[in-house]
């Protein structure tokens, strides 16, 4: 207690004030509040300043020249109802899927769920490329329907039609994932209940079971709607033709043009569409109540028979699956393989010319070798700064560092079209430091923003299960801090650091939503060169260079996929004990 | 005997909370002390404190002769520089290393040449009968085992003080039987003074040279285990250890270190009692009765002298014992009696008291009174 502090003590006080400063924690959280000040604060600051100035003036021109001219007015209200209408399409699929594979005795359950998440592994530029080769004007079915019917068929692909159903099939997984996991973990003795009253199993699914993960689908919902206003490559691709134009693909041309106080302005409106819809699902879920009847425990669930039925309901799920999931794949490869698309299928038309010309193309194999560059590069970075965040956070206890990690995330929700435009207001005539647009020093940047809570996220979590004990059993052994860090807490976090950074290096690998705001000549990456290229026309080099890179990306995935399911047999093999 | 430990007015607070409230203690060279209380009661953080885990406002830790910790001076070494072993609650054996290795580990920390590491590890290994174990993954062995494990890893540099956090209260009762016959033989063998905390009595009274009773960060009573058991020097002592019931009396009159008593329905009962805690000198009062001090007797006649009337309303058999809830008056009673003495449920008893505690009426009846 300080008032017990004589002055005779005053030297070995301020002794302790220094050292109080220089203790390590303090340090630490130091250099870690400059970096997410540099990388993070710093550009959203530039966005939501910049917006409000004109000509060094308090202004809100910008936002009213948003507003006033139509088409930017009809950009905001596309980006809304396309992504309604995607996520209800996102919610009927993903929610069906979750009942069919979790409640009814069809058969290869273990099989279909892996094939009913494959969608996340696939990314939404090559989907829509996929897309267009099947269903577009020269497409695998457009074809099949014109021999079937003699008529042009009932849709266009180039249409909102054709990115709500592409954004849909792209996103359910979401859905499908928290539905599951809910249907997995609830306490059957409540389904139970009503089972000895006499219900039927289709009014139980209908009165208990469906009301009870209402907040499962909510969420799934919530996020597959973010992931639709954020998407950029879906509606480039299929919009942008059609002259139908949502916030993040405007905000693409404004850039070209370029237009830098439209593109902040409306990158303020897309922050803002997120963070309303954000809220309204939270009161959303909230009136319903937090159902406390999700336990941890496995459970014999509510199981309807399919009975003759089941044949046919499994022949649905396959060509389902076959149609959203692997033709658009097969699209894609078959693309690559062709002459040109809307060959026969004979041995003179497949051609590897798409490959040698891509790989010929000095610029391509500038962007693969970017993006080999950047995408470890940055989940290294954003691996070890978040442990450190986490760490402080989680186990040191440091005050202040729950706030950062909570700032830290907050790029999480945003649109990955505001991430580039900060970048480029950030970083492409700074305040101070180097001029970093025109180098890949701003594409890394970019990702760091993007990804940091996925870092976060997973040591985060990581760190929370690790007991306190398991560090003061080490330090009480005679271990300082730092070599109870070594030797304790880092090798029981490497699980969860390599987790995360397997899935940063996948997402920042085939990034394309900021990517495509913030390249240039030179510092160009994989994602924006198969965009130029479909762009251009080059459709089947697109595809080419969008086939190169599916094995790297597949082999990450399938890895990620093993080490949860290792991970979760462990914490199994954990929670089986006994007493623990 | 020489003081291992001292602990000299230690005060922990969290906020608005005082956690351990001018904690003083010593424990002696081959001493097992056992700090006991409920849940809160501050002991785990005194504990914590003594480990270097918890940094205390006031007060100062001595420990094998140094100070360890000082609020005057701001002397506050860290937990790696205390001569301790500690076992902590959750076991706390390290997932990624194998049991050799776990207790080897403060060994390695401290430099120890391998072979040295070695010899030690594969001793405590064998003391604690595991010591075919060592290659073994901490997931493949059973919660007892792990525990051993964590006291081995504590045993292990051959410490000046073990300190045990609630170590056996994750494992199963018969389990725990045998921990701590085990403990205490360990303790015996290495002759290594032992501060424990617990919440369990049983265990404290069972294995513990001295006992410290613990409340709101208040240090109560020190004693040996018949002390606490026979002499608690406050209220909340008599009321956490072992059982009682209450009952209430008139205090007839005092003399000398006894007292003479009335109690019963109809104060027909009377008692002879030694002067205890806060024993007013005359009036109403407070009779708290542990239940084997409590005597039964059938009987189908009026009351008979000095003895109280009572019915029996609920009755358990435990095997060695039995247990009757009787009633008396308005209060219930609960009473231990050999397993040879079975009484029908229902049925009128004479009730009379061997030894009990005569203290002041306030808020003592509530526990025992029925409402039915």
């Amino acid at each position: 207690m300080s008032q017990r502090v004589t002055p005779p003590h005053e030297v070995s006080e301020s002794l302790a004030l220094l050292r109080w400063w220089l203790d390590y924690r303090r340090v630490m959280l130091m250099l870690l509040v400059l970096f997410v000040g540099i990388t993070i604060v710093y550009p959203l600051y530039q966005v939501f300043w910049r917006s409000l100035m004109v000509d060094g003036e308090w202004s809100l021109a910008n936002y009213s020249a948003v507003f006033l001219r139509p088409s930017n007015y009809m950009a905001l209200w596309n980006t809304l109802w396309v992504s309604v209408a995607a996520t209800g399409l996102a919610v009927v699929i993903g929610t069906l899927a979750a009942f069919v594979v979790q409640r009814t005795d069809v058969p290869h359950k273990a099989l279909l769920s892996v094939l009913l998440v494959l969608p996340f592994a696939i990314p939404p530029l090559f989907s829509a490329i996929g897309w267009v080769q099947l269903a577009g004007p020269v497409g695998l079915f457009t074809q099949w329907w014109r021999e079937l019917f003699g008529a042009p068929p009932p849709w266009n692909i180039y249409s909102p039609g054709g990115i709500i159903f592409v954004l849909a099939v792209t996103n359910y997984p979401f859905v499908f994932i928290t539905v599951a996991g809910a249907l997995a973990r609830m306490d059957s003795s409540l389904e139970e209940a009503a089972r000895t009253s006499g219900v039927g199993p289709l009014r139980i699914m209908k009165d208990i079971t469906l009301p009870l993960v209402r907040p499962a689908i909510l969420g799934g919902a919530l996020l597959a709607f973010v992931s639709s206003i954020d998407n950029f490559g879906i509606p480039a691709v299929l919009g942008m033709r059609a002259q139908f134009y949502v916030l993040t693909t405007r905000i693409y041309e404004a850039l070209t043009i370029p237009n830098m106080p439209l593109a902040t302005a409306m990158s303020v409106l897309l922050v803002l569409v997120a963070i309303v819809c954000l809220v309204a699902f939270r009161r959303l879920e909230g009136s319903r109540g937090q159902y406390a009847v999700i336990s941890g425990k496995s459970v014999t669930p509510n199981v309807i028979r399919l009975g003759r039925a089941r044949p046919w309901v499994l022949m649905v799920l396959y060509l389902t699956l076959v149609v959203i999931v692997l033709m658009p794949v097969f699209a894609l490869v078959l693309t690559s393989l062709l002459r040109f698309w809307g060959a026969d299928l004979s041995a003179e038309n497949f051609t590897l010319r798409h490959y040698i010309a891509v790989l010929n193309q000095s610029g391509a194999r500038r962007g693969i070798v970017n993006s080999l560059i950047l995408a470890p590069a940055a989940a290294t970075i954003i691996v070890i700064v978040s442990a450190m965040i986490a760490y402080l956070n989680v186990k040191a206890r440091q005050r202040g560092a729950g706030l950062l990690d909570g700032i830290a995330t907050v790029p999480f929700a945003l649109p990955g079209s505001v991430i580039g435009v900060s970048m480029i207001l950030a970083w492409s005539n700074p305040a101070f430091g180097p001029t970093l647009y025109g180098t890949l020093w701003i594409l890394l940047a970019g990702y760091i923003m993007r990804y940091m809570a996925f870092g976060l996220q997973s040591t985060r979590s990581t760190l929370q299960q690790i007991h306190d004990s398991l560090e003061e059993a080490a330090w009480t052994s005679g271990a300082s801090r730092l070599r109870t860090i070594r030797d304790i807490t880092l090798p029981l976090l490497r699980p969860g650091m390599l987790a995360g950074w397997v899935l940063i290096f996948i997402s920042a690998f085939n990034e394309l939503t900021v990517s495509v705001l913030i390249w240039t000549t030179g510092a160009e990456t994989i994602g924006v060169w198969i965009f130029l290229m479909q762009d251009s026309g080059f459709t089947g080099r697109a595809a080419a260079l969008a086939v190169l890179t599916l094995p790297v990306i597949l082999l990450l995935y399938l890895f990620t996929q093993w080490l949860t399911k290792l991970e979760a047999r462990r914490r199994e093999r954990r929670a089986g004990k006994p007493d623990a | 005997m020489t003081a291992i430990l001292t602990l000299d007015g230690l005060t922990k607070r969290y906020g608005q909370v005082t956690a351990v409230d001018n904690v003083s203690l010593s424990i002696d060279a081959n001493e097992f002390f056992s700090l006991i209380g409920p849940s809160g009661c501050g002991k785990t953080t005194t504990l914590r404190s003594v480990a270097g885990l918890e940094s205390a406002q006031q007060g100062a830790i001595q420990m094998a002769g140094r100070t360890v910790f000082d609020a005057a001076t701001r002397r506050d070494l860290p937990p790696n520089k205390r001569p301790i072993g500690m076992v902590f609650q959750s076991y706390a054996v390290w997932p990624h290393m194998n049991i050799y290795e776990n207790i080897g580990y403060p060994l390695k920390v401290r430099g120890l040449p391998r072979d040295a590491i070695k010899a030690r590890v594969q001793r405590v290994l064998d003391m604690l009968g595991m010591g075919e174990l060592g290659a073994r993954m901490p997931s493949q062995l059973s919660g007892g085992q792990q525990q051993r494990v964590a006291l081995g890893r504590a045993l292990a540099i051959e410490p000046s003080l073990l300190l045990l956090d609630e170590p056996l209260s994750n494992l199963d009762a018969k389990l725990r039987e045998s921990m701590r016959a085990e403990l205490k033989q360990v303790q015996r063998d290495t002759g290594l003074p032992i501060l424990y905390v617990t919440h369990d009595q049983d265990e404290a009274l069972a294995m513990s040279d001295r006992i410290g009773v613990m409340s709101a960060g208040v240090l109560h009573q020190i004693g040996t285990p018949t002390e606490v058991y026979t002499r608690p020097a406050t209220r909340f002592v008599l009321d956490f250890i072992g059982t009682v019931s209450y009952l209430p009396c008139d205090v007839l009159n005092r003399e000398g270190d006894t007292v003479a008593i009335r109690w019963g329905d109809a104060g027909e009962a009377t008692a002879t009692l030694e002067v205890n805690l806060d024993t007013p000198e005359r009036g109403p009062a407070s009779l708290a009765v542990r239940p084997e001090h409590v005597q039964l007797t059938a009987s189908h006649d009026a009351a008979q002298p000095g003895l109280a009337r009572g019915t029996i309303k609920i009755r358990a058999y435990l095997g060695d014992a039995w247990e009757y809830h009787v009633r008396v008056g308005d209060c219930l009673v609960r009473v231990r009696t050999d397993s040879a003495q079975e009484l029908e449920e229902g049925s009128e008893v004479a009730v009379g008291v061997r030894q009990g505690f005569v203290v002041s009426a306030a808020d003592s009846e509530r526990d025992s009174v029925l409402f039915d």
